[in-house]
C-alpha cells in the first residue's frame, strides 16, 4: 500500500439487520486516503455512500447496523506501515478510543446546516465542547477564544457576537461555515464532508467549497467529499471513487476519471451533466430505470437491469470484480476484465 | 424581552380570572332547585314545619332573591375586595375557614404529584427510548398502559386493601391519628410527608404513565436528529450528549404538559382523596356540589381554576426562558 495512506479501508461490509431482510448498505468498499489529499465519493442516493463514511467514525446505528466485515485502518505515524495503524472496524463503537478519535483525528460536518447543531445551545457553546474535550489543559475561557478564532478562520464576521448566537439565529450558509469551525477546531487530520453544500443555493456552495480548500491547504488535512454533484467532485478532488448499490463500481484520479470513463454507469453520471457549450440545446441524459429495491438486487452485476451495454449470459451470470484496467483506474465491469468477484456474490444471487 | 413577555402575561390573566369566575358561578347555579329548596325538603320531610316566611327570610339573607347577575356581582366584589368567599350552607361556617387548611393541602399534593410524575416518567422515558423494544421497554410499555387505564380511586382501594392485608396497616389519611387535630409543628409537617407519598403515587400513576410514552417519543424523535450524530461524532460520551441534546430537547414539551396535567391531577384527587380520607378540597367539593352549596361548591372551583391557570402561566415562563427558539422568535 501506499506510504502516504492516511485510512485505509479493506473489504468493508456493513449490513442492516431488518424485518425486511438483510440490507447490504455497504457490500466490499476499499479504498485509500492520502495524507493531504480529497477522495471524492459519488453515486446515486441510497448507494451507501453516508453508511461508508459513518463506518469509519462508527457511528451506524447498531442494531440495527453492523459492521460484518472488513477493516478500516487509521495510521499513525507519518510513514503509514503497519505497525502504527488502528482498525476501527475492531473498536467498541461507544468506548473511549473511538471517543478519542471522533472531533479531534476525524471529524465531520454533514449535509443538513439546519439541524447539524443542537438548538439549545450557542454555537460557541458546542464549539467550546469540542475544544474542551479533546485538548488537554486549555482553559474555558481561551477555548472561547480558539473558537471565536475559528469562526472567524471560516470568514465568519463578528465572531465575537456570533459566538454567542443560536444556530436557528444563523442563516444556512452561516451555519455551515460554523459547522466547518467547529470541525476544524481539533486540527483533525481526516475531514469527512458529507454532502456538505447539498443544502445550500449555488454562490453559498460555491463559498462554502472555496473555503473547504483553502482551509485544507491551510491544515494540510485530508478530506473524503461526498456530493451527488459532478461537477462539485471535479472541482474538489484528487481521486474519485464511483459507488453504486454498495459497492465502488470505478475509481481513479479525477483527471483520469473524467477524461475516460470505464464504466456504463459513470459514464451515464457524466452524460447527465448538461454541456452548455454543446451546439445542439443543452439537454440532461438521466440514466435510465431507478435503483433497485436493496431486496431486489439484481444477479451478476448489480448494474445489469440499467446497463446500455448489458451482454445477455455474461453480466447477469456473475459479478466482475473491481480491477485495474489502466494503471491507478480500477473498473467494475466485465467490458474491461472478466475477473469475477469472489464467492461472496453466489449467495447475493439468490 | 422576557420581562414584557411575563408583563404581557399577567396582564392578560384578569381578564381570564374574570371569566373563570363566571363560568364557575354560572356552573353552581346550573342545577334547577337551590340549596334552601333542599333544605326545606330535608327538614320538612324531618316533620318540622317551616313557615314560608322564614324560607323568604333565609332567601333574603343568602341574597338569593336578587336576579343572577346580581348575586354575582356580590360574590366576586366581596372575593376580590374583602376576601371573603361567603358562608357554606351546610358547614355554617365561613367558606374561607373551611378552605384556609385545605387548599394548601391541594396544592402541596399538586405540585409534588407533578413533581413526582416528571421524576419518574422523564428517566424512564429517556430509557425506553435509547432501549426500544428492550425488555425494559416493553416493561414500562406495559406498566403504563396499566398506569392509564385504572383510574386512580381503583388503585387507591387496591393499595388500602393490600396495605391492610400484607401489613396490617391502615393507609388511610395524611396524618397519624396523634397529629389529626394538633397545631402544625416540625412533628407534623415530617408525619404529614410520610403518609403523603400514597395519594402521590396514587394521583400521579396514570399521569406518569401518559408522561413515560410522551418523552419516550419525544426522544424516539429526537434521536435520529442530525444533531445527535454532530454530537457523537464529537467524541461525547453517550450519557453526556444524550443528557444535554435531546433529552434537554424533549424536556419543552414535557415542561408545556404542566398546563394540562394540573387540572388532571387536581381532579383526580378528588376522588383519591375521597377514597383515602385526606383533607384536601376534593372531598368537600364533591359534597358541596352534592348539597348544592353553593357558595363552597363555586370558590372551589374558582380557586382551583385560578391555582391552574396561575401554574400553567409559570410553566409558559419557564418554556420560553428555557427554550431560545420561542425566546427569540415568538416573543420577541
Ligand atoms: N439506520 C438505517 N436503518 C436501515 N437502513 C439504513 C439505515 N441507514 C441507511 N440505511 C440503508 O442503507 C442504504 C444506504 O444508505 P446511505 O444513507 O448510505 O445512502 P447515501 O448514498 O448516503 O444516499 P444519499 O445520497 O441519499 O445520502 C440505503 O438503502 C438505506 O436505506
Ligand atoms: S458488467 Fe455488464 S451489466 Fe455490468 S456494467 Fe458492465 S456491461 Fe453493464
Ligand atoms: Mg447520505
Amino acid at each position: 500500500m501506499a506510504h502516504d495512506s492516511l485510512l485505509e479501508i479493506k473489504n468493508l461490509m456493513t449490513h442492516f439487520h431488518l424485518h425486511e431482510g438483510i440490507v447490504r448498505a455497504v457490500d466490499g468498499v476499499s479504498f485509500d486516503v492520502r495524507r493531504g489529499q480529497t477522495l471524492g465519493i459519488i453515486g446515486e442516493s441510497g448507494c451507501g455512500k453516508s453508511v461508508t463514511v459513518h463506518s469509519i467514525l462508527r457511528l451506524v446505528p447498531s442494531p440495527p447496523g453492523n459492521i460484518v466485515d472488513g477493516q478500516i485502518l487509521l495510521h499513525q505515524g507519518e510513514n503509514g506501515m503497519g505497525a502504527g495503524a488502528i482498525d476501527l472496524a475492531q473498536l467498541d463503537p461507544r468506548g473511549a478510543q473511538i471517543r478519542a478519535i471522533r472531533g479531534a483525528e476525524i471529524s465531520m460536518v454533514f449535509q443538513e446546516p439546519m439541524t447539524s447543531f443542537g438548538p439549545m445551545h450557542t454555537i460557541g457553546n458546542q464549539i467550546i465542547e469540542t475544544i474542551l474535550l479533546h485538548q488537554e489543559g486549555v482553559e474555558s475561557s481561551d477555548a472561547r477564544a480558539l473558537a471565536i478564532d475559528n469562526l472567524r478562520r471560516v470568514g465568519i464576521p463578528r465572531a465575537e457576537q456570533i459566538v454567542d448566537a443560536y444556530p436557528h439565529q444563523l442563516s444556512g450558509g452561516m451555519r455551515q461555515r460554523a459547522m466547518i469551525a467547529m470541525a476544524l477546531s481539533c486540527t483533525p487530520r481526516l475531514l469527512i464532508a458529507d454532502e456538505p453544500t447539498t443544502a445550500l443555493d449555488v454562490t453559498i456552495q460555491a463559498q462554502i467549497l472555496e473555503l473547504l480548500m483553502a482551509l485544507q491547504e491551510e491544515v494540510g488535512m485530508a478530506v473524503i467529499f461526498i456530493t451527488h454533484n459532478l461537477g462539485v467532485i471535479a472541482e474538489v478532488a484528487d481521486e474519485v471513487a464511483v459507488m453504486y448499490l454498495g459497492r465502488i463500481v470505478e475509481q481513479a484520479s479525477v483527471n483520469e476519471l473524467f477524461d475516460n470513463p470505464q464504466h456504463p454507469y459513470t459514464q451515464g453520471l457524466l452524460n447527465s451533466i448538461p454541456h452548455i457549450d454543446e451546439e445542439k440545446l443543452p439537454r440532461l441524459r438521466a440514466i435510465e430505470g431507478v435503483v433497485p429495491d436493496p431486496y431486489e438486487i439484481p444477479s451478476g452485476c448489480a448494474f445489469s437491469d440499467r446497463c446500455p451495454s448489458f451482454m445477455p449470459g455474461t453480466c447477469d451470470r456473475a459479478m466482475p470484480a473491481l480491477d485495474e484496467t489502466v494503471s491507478g483506474h480500477r473498473v467494475r465491469c466485465f467490458l474491461y476484465s472478466d475477473v469475477e468477484e469472489g464467492l461472496v456474490e453466489v449467495e447475493n444471487g439468490g | 424581552m422576557l420581562t414584557q413577555y411575563i408583563g404581557r402575561r399577567l396582564l392578560l390573566l384578569i381578564p381570564l380570572v374574570l371569566i373563570i369566575s363566571v363560568i364557575s358561578f354560572v356552573l353552581i347555579q346550573l342545577p334547577p332547585g337551590d340549596i334552601l329548596n333542599m333544605e326545606v325538603l330535608r327538614l320538612r320531610s324531618a316533620g318540622t314545619q317551616v313557615s314560608e316566611e322564614e324560607v323568604e327570610a333565609l332567601r333574603q339573607l343568602y341574597g338569593l332573591d336578587k336576579s343572577l347577575p346580581e348575586q354575582y356581582w356580590l360574590w366576586i366584589t366581596n372575593i376580590l375586595f374583602k376576601g371573603n368567599f361567603g358562608t357554606s350552607f351546610t358547614y355554617v361556617k365561613s367558606v374561607s375557614e373551611i378552605l384556609a387548611a385545605r387548599v394548601p393541602l391541594t396544592a402541596a399534593v399538586s405540585v409534588l404529584t407533578a413533581i413526582f410524575v416528571w421524576v419518574t416518567a422523564v428517566p424512564i422515558g429517556v430509557y425506553s427510548a435509547t432501549h426500544q423494544y428492550s425488555l425494559v421497554d416493553y416493561f414500562w410499555t406495559f406498566v403504563s398502559f396499566i398506569g392509564v387505564a385504572t383510574p386512580g380511586f381503583l388503585l387507591a382501594l387496591i393499595f388500602l386493601w393490600l396495605a391492610f392485608v400484607w401489613f396490617d396497616i391502615s393507609a388511610i389519611g395524611l396524618f397519624s391519628q396523634q397529629y389529626e387535630t394538633a397545631p402544625w409543628s416540625w412533628a407534623k409537617l415530617v408525619n404529614m410527608l410520610q403518609h403523603i407519598w400514597v395519594p402521590i403515587v396514587i394521583i400521579g400513576m396514570a399521569n406518569t404513565a401518559g408522561m413515560m410514552r410522551t418523552m419516550r417519543g419525544m426522544m424516539l424523535d429526537e434521536l435520529n436528529k442530525q444533531y445527535v450524530i454532530t454530537a457523537r461524532s464529537k467524541g461525547l460520551t453517550e450519557t453526556r450528549l444524550l443528557v444535554k441534546y435531546p433529552v434537554r430537547t424533549s424536556m419543552n414539551p414535557v415542561f408545556s404538559t404542566i398546563g394540562w396535567m394540573l387540572p388532571g391531577i387536581i381532579s383526580g384527587e378528588v376522588l383519591v382523596s375521597m377514597v383515602l380520607n385526606i383533607p384536601t378540597t376534593g372531598p368537600v367539593l364533591l359534597q358541596a356540589l352534592l348539597n348544592q352549596d353553593m357558595f363552597l361548591a363555586g370558590s372551589i372551583v374558582f380557586i382551583l381554576s385560578v391555582l391552574t391557570v396561575v401554574g400553567t402561566l409559570i410553566s409558559d415562563i419557564l418554556l420560553v426562558w428555557l427554550d431560545p427558539r420561542i425566546r427569540y422568535e415568538s416573543v420577541a
